[in-house]
């Protein structure tokens, strides 16, 4: 619990921290629903808020804080993420990762490290806040593998190629 | 572990389940199961180890930019996920 909310705090503190202009961050808020393999813990569905600062082209900090509507749980992650496409496509990538993960109930969300795959897609480029995902993770400690699919607004500013000079 | 011994065992861990779950997706949304089949099949060639070794050259680059700060983010979709 002490983690979770050293979590929250890092994730409340970030944007008032001094930044560079060439880190690309992102904020969104989510709804997703995740399953674990075999149905070894219960299935639910999350409201999420999930952050990122892409420090290169393929490399990215992530963080998220989500609740549980069914069993009333917060988690959190926080970790790296490599993308693995065209680092330059913005409609479409998939990232390899690996992040820490906390839970305000460890019986239902294990806490543990746990590397992860995700997929990201923007289905309308008209409106590129919104966008499909889907995540694999493998948690180390419990060896529970899990599956997320859901939906994302990205609340943060659009990012647009610079004119060339 | 040098890294792309820890991405190799990232990929081979976590791959199968999202695989799976997008599986299930296609089968139950069959207007979608298209593009889903086309993500599997980017998901696939994402993480063969042709493409993680290919990465894994790009990324220790990277991370001694970063270490120099020297930044140059993109967005990306998945980094939401």
């Amino acid at each position: 619990m002490r983690a979770l909310f050293v979590l929250v705090l890092a994730c409340a503190l970030a944007p008032s921290l001094a930044l560079a202009d060439e880190i690309v961050y992102q904020a969104a808020v989510g709804a997703s629903a995740i399953w674990f393999d075999n149905n070894a813990k219960p299935s639910d569905v999350e409201a999420s808020v999930n952050g990122s600062a892409s420090l290169s082209p393929h490399i990215s900090a992530v963080g998220n804080v989500a609740f549980g509507f069914d069993h009333s749980y917060v988690t959190g992650a926080a970790g790296l993420r490599f993308t693995v496409t065209d680092a330059m496509d913005k409609d479409f990538s998939i990232g390899l990762g690996f992040q820490r993960h906390m839970s305000s109930e460890p019986s239902l969300r294990p806490e543990e490290w746990a590397p992860d795959v995700s997929i990201g897609w923007i289905p309308w480029p008209k409106s590129p806040r919104v966008s499909l995902v889907g995540i694999g993770c493998y948690g180390l400690a419990s060896n529970l593998a899990t599956a997320t699919l859901g939906v994302r607004y990205r609340f943060t500013k659009d990012y647009v190629e610079a004119p060339a000079q | 572990m040098t890294l792309l011994d820890a991405l190799s065992k990232w990929a081979g861990l976590s791959g199968p389940a999202l695989i799976q779950a997008l599986e299930a997706a296609a089968a139950a949304l069959p207007d979608l199961a298209p593009t889903i089949k086309d993500w599997i099949a980017k998901l696939t060639a994402g993480l063969s180890p042709d493409n993680i070794i290919a990465l894994s050259g790009t990324i220790l680059t990277e991370a001694a930019n970063v270490a120099q700060g020297k930044f140059a983010g993109e967005p990306h979709p998945s980094d939401l996920a």
